[in-house]
């Protein structure tokens, strides 16, 4: 009998959990293969860490071209190309509005959500959503050119594609899950009974709304209702409409996507929720992705063949 | 003079004693060669497809259990046997660890 094995750990501002359906000492190695693999990415994209190559490079907007390493050249690279497919609502550049919204620290060291934001709003964020486009990135000589005041922010894209490649590092041994704080890939399906991966309810983080099945594949959830705070008495979340520059106003609270990669999936939620029940669930079907949209009446919209189950206890 | 005395045996006939034991001997292969009449016969009582029929069950009742537990893999196993015809296909007992409640949650981040 295998048994599966797993780990826990903090890192990238959320909980990560990972799992092998593997025994042995070659399962704990792994384990720890990607512990660290979190760890040196988080270290080298996070915006909260003064000394990451990111802030660096933030650091550097307006002093021409900067050399960047690989991993920053990749994701930044798969960041643009989301920014170019999407038109721009999804956009790495939202760094300085979110600031502006009051989302200048890691989340974990805001005392509490009804402080106020340390800056205050300009008011006028229009033109942000330009801001991927004046972004010089050369692969070739992996160098990054930021134009000043354009600073960004891999946050979301940069989790899910740990995930990715956690997945696929552990999923060459065995069947292997990656979760990072609800960002979730799974490699093959252990013994060929799918992962049970269920989704909360975004108004009820006791109860879960139904449960997936995951045999190959990744999910993700975006959602107005974490990472938020009060700013003169406006309610604010982290999910920027690069089109205004401010919190998304949105009719969707909360967007769940299944995708064949947990960047895609993390990609397609945020951007379906920042167009709206319409416009998002038009951005799913053109991508043959399922979801489930939730409005901010708790109404749902399930879209393709997203099947919800309620998990019977054996 | 005295006769020498006379042992039983010294009074049997040699031509009896023969025939004694042949009778015997046929009794023997007789009661043998019946006793596998006896057992071939059980055997195909055995055999009548009714009994088989309930021989098989419990053998054709495991991937019913491979349907509650595992799926995808039930299926494609379901495929393999429709495609393959009369190819015979043993079941194998679920390997996958069976999932109590759900491993994680996906949440908004």
């Amino acid at each position: 009998m295998i048994n599966l094995n797993e780990r826990h750990f903090r890192a990238m501002n959320t909980q990560i959990s990972t799992w092998m359906w593997l025994d042995g000492p070659v399962a704990s190695v792994w384990l720890n293969e990607a512990e660290a693999f979190f760890r040196e990415i988080e270290a080298e994209l996070s915006r909260f860490r003064p000394d990451s190559g990111l802030s660096r490079l933030n650091a550097a907007a307006g002093d021409g071209p900067q050399a960047v390493s690989g991993t920053l050249r990749t994701v930044l690279g798969l960041a643009l190309a989301a920014a170019r497919d999407s038109g721009g609502i999804f956009d790495p550049t939202v760094l300085n509005p979110l600031r502006r919204a009051g989302y200048d620290r890691s989340f974990e060291t805001l005392a509490d959500g009804s402080r106020a934001a340390a800056g205050g709003c300009t008011g006028n964020n229009a033109g942000a959503s330009l801001g991927w486009q004046q972004v010089m990135l050369d692969t070739a000589h992996s160098t990054v050119e930021l134009p000043a005041g354009v600073a960004i922010d891999l946050g979301g894209i940069a989790k899910g594609w740990t995930v990715d490649q956690a997945a696929e590092m552990l999923g060459a041994w065995s069947a292997a899950l990656v979760d990072a704080g609800g960002d979730i890939r799974a490699s093959a399906a252990p013994g060929g009974e799918p992962w049970p991966i269920a989704i909360e309810d975004p108004f009820d983080n006791t109860r879960d709304l139904g449960v997936i099945r995951l045999a190959e594949g990744a999910v993700a959830t975006s959602s107005v209702g974490r990472r938020r705070w009060q700013r003169d008495g406006q309610m604010m979340h982290h999910l920027i409409d690069p089109r205004t520059g401010e919190p998304s106003r949105s009719d969707l609270h909360t967007v769940t996507v299944v995708a064949p990669t947990a960047v895609e999936a993390e990609l397609a939620a945020k951007i379906a929720l920042i167009l709206g029940s319409r416009e998002g669930r038009a951005h799913l079907e053109t991508r043959g992705l399922s979801g489930l949209l939730i409005g901010h009446d708790g109404g749902q919209q399930v879209v393709g063949e997203l099947v919800l189950e309620q998990f019977v206890e054996a | 003079m005295a006769e020498p005395a006379r042992t039983p045996s010294a009074g049997r006939s040699p031509r009896r004693s023969a025939a004694a034991s042949a009778a015997w001997k046929s009794g023997l292969l007789a009661s043998g060669f019946g006793a596998v009449l006896l057992g071939w016969a059980l055997l195909a009582r055995a055999e009548t497809p009714a009994n088989t029929a309930a021989l098989a069950q419990p053998i054709q009742s495991q991937p019913n259990v491979m349907i509650a537990q595992a799926p995808a893999v039930t299926q494609s196993r379901r495929l393999s046997q429709q495609s393959s015809g009369t190819r015979v296909t043993v079941p194998s007992l679920p390997q996958a660890p069976v999932f109590r409640r759900p491993i994680t949650r996906s949440r908004g981040s």
